[in-house]
């Protein structure tokens, strides 16, 4: 239900509890009229419709009564006191006729009287009154006629019947008004009406009229229900506007909060495909380092079996590039165990070819071989100073004197704090370089080198003076 | 001073009973809910609209 519904139908209950209030002091025109405005904001209101017949019925209008309840019972088939209220009207089948042939007399009256016999309409009023003594028209227009004759206490009396029924009808109120100023002072009312100023004593004790009401012409009651129409209009429409943005905030809302669960689900699949991605990268590279391990071991295993094979040749040189190619973590226990037994071998018998090979060459001053020569001697053993300060002076004839300083830095490495350091780092700075001195492991090896030191120089100390010579010359 | 012959036209017929049912399909129960209904749906016909047409 939207909510200009349900406003028009809270106003239809407003005005249906002001027709009960009216009703409930007799104010029956009153109450018709809150009551057909209710009706106008909301038709199935069911209990203005189930009132507005009490009252029409009260004022002897059965057949609208019977209208009205009618309508209830078609909108509300259940559950409606309008079906116990028809049921109970046409139960009377007798009593209805009787009343019903009072409406038509009332309508013969009526149309007698507007073709000028008002004296055959008042007797058939006065008959309409004797069985239908509700029908507050009746009495109106018999007093009405009365009042044209003159005849105004009978007037008054007719009249004031009519107010019993309904305390406030404005039409009654103005007729009543007209006869009493039409009869002035005029014994006659004053007489019939004092002879009833108890009874309407009574009336008035019961529900004082309110003077504006009284005097209200019914196109002013018409132009205020249509007033209150368009008030209500008014107040419906003004609801409708906030209630439509409203909705469509709501909607808004709806879609968005629709979409941002569509998005999270949506990153949620991409970092689950993610992670995949990575899981499967990480197996890739797992595996291509398992087969590069295998390629790796299959090499090892090769140049372990050729280093073998050229060892038993005597290809010793050979044999000794071969196995320093082998990974040996790469090996099986046994393999490794093989490669153990002829590292050894292999390297004793390729280091001597190569340093002789280097001497060779050094001495014939074939400096590229010598270096070639020496430098597979040092990856066998890199301890031995003889190969490490030729192979300095090889680079060194060979112009290579990056290459020299490296070897002369390997010399003080290997023997810190001796003379052989103290030689190379002599040769580092003649060549314009910077020897770098572990002073710590110098001090320690100081005392453990020294009498190595002195053995060395007994056994060559003429050469290095030599040689230091040379380098001054140079 | 009342007007005896305008009072007159004010009075109208009552409903006769054997009446009641046929008046009930001519019935105008159009109300401020159907009303605005089809001024929210332009595109329907509007009930006020379909009730003066019959009227005229």
């Amino acid at each position: 239900m939207s909510s200009f519904e349900e406003r028009a139908k809270h106003l239809s209950a407003v005005y249906y509890n002001r027709g009960l209030e009216r009703a409930g002091i007799r104010d029956l025109s009153g109450a018709v009229t809150q009551l057909l405005i209710s009706l106008k904001f909301n038709k199935e209101n069911m209990d203005a419709r189930n009132l507005l017949g009490l009252i029409y019925f009260e004022t002897g209008e059965t057949g609208s009564a019977l209208r009205e309840w009618m309508i209830s019972r078609n909108l509300h088939p259940a559950e409606n006191p309008a079906i116990d209220y028809i049921r109970q009207v046409q139960a009377d089948q007798a009593r209805l006729n009787a009343v019903n042939r009072t409406l038509v007399e009332f309508n013969e009256a009526l149309r007698t009287c507007k073709e000028g016999h008002d004296d055959v309409a008042a007797i058939t009023l006065r008959k309409v009154l004797t069985r239908n003594p509700k029908l507050l028209k009746a009495y109106q227009l018999l007093g009405l006629i009365e009042f044209r004759e003159g005849r105004y206490a009978h007037a008054s009396r007719t009249l004031k019947k009519a107010l019993k029924i309904d305390h406030t009808n404005p039409t009654t109120l103005r007729y009543l008004r007209a006869v009493e100023e039409a009869a002035g002072g005029s014994s006659a009312l004053k007489r019939h009406s004092s002879k009833d100023e108890e009874g309407d004593a009574t009336t008035k004790a019961k529900a004082p009229y309110p003077s504006r009401f009284r005097e209200t012409p019914a196109f002013v009651n018409l132009v205020n229900v249509l007033i209150g129409l368009a008030i209500g209009m008014l107040a419906v429409w003004f609801v409708i506007a906030p209630a439509v943005r409203k909705n469509a905030a709501r909607e808004a809302d709806e879609k968005v909060m629709e979409y941002s669960n569509v998005m999270a689900t949506q990153e949620d699949r991409i970092t689950q495909l993610e992670s995949q991605v990575a899981e499967y990268t990480d197996s890739v590279q797992n595996a291509q380092s398992a087969q590069q391990n295998s390629e790796n071991a299959v090499t090892s295993y090769d140049n372990l079996l050729r280093a073998y094979n050229d060892y038993q040749n005597a290809n010793y040189l050979a044999a000794g590039d071969e196995i320093a190619a082998v990974d040996v973590s790469l090996l099986s226990t046994s393999a490794a165990d093989i490669y153990n037994a002829i590292r050894n071998a292999i390297n004793d018998e390729a280091y001597s070819l190569y340093v002789r090979n280097g001497e060779e060459a050094y001495y014939a001053e074939n400096w590229p071989e010598a270096i070639t020569a020496f430098e597979h001697a040092a990856a066998i053993d890199a301890t031995d100073y003889e190969v490490l300060d030729l192979l300095a002076l090889a680079y060194q004839n060979n112009l290579e004197n990056d290459k020299a300083i490296e070897a002369y830095q390997k010399i003080i490495d290997t023997f810190p704090g001796t003379r052989r350091a103290e030689y190379a780092e002599n040769s580092i700075t003649a060549l314009g370089g910077t020897p770098v001195v572990n002073d710590a492991a110098a001090a320690d090896t100081e005392d453990t080198e020294e009498s190595a030191d002195d053995e060395t120089y007994d056994d060559g100390s003429e050469d290095y003076s030599d040689e230091s010579d040379e380098y001054s010359e140079e | 001073m009342l007007d005896f012959d305008e009072e007159l036209k004010r009075f109208k017929p009552s409903l006769d009973v054997d009446d009641v049912e046929d008046t009930l399909n001519g019935q105008d129960l159009t109300d401020i809910i159907d009303m605005m209904n089809d001024m929210r749906n332009p595109l329907n016909l509007s009930t006020v609209t379909k009730e003066k047409s019959k009227r005229t």
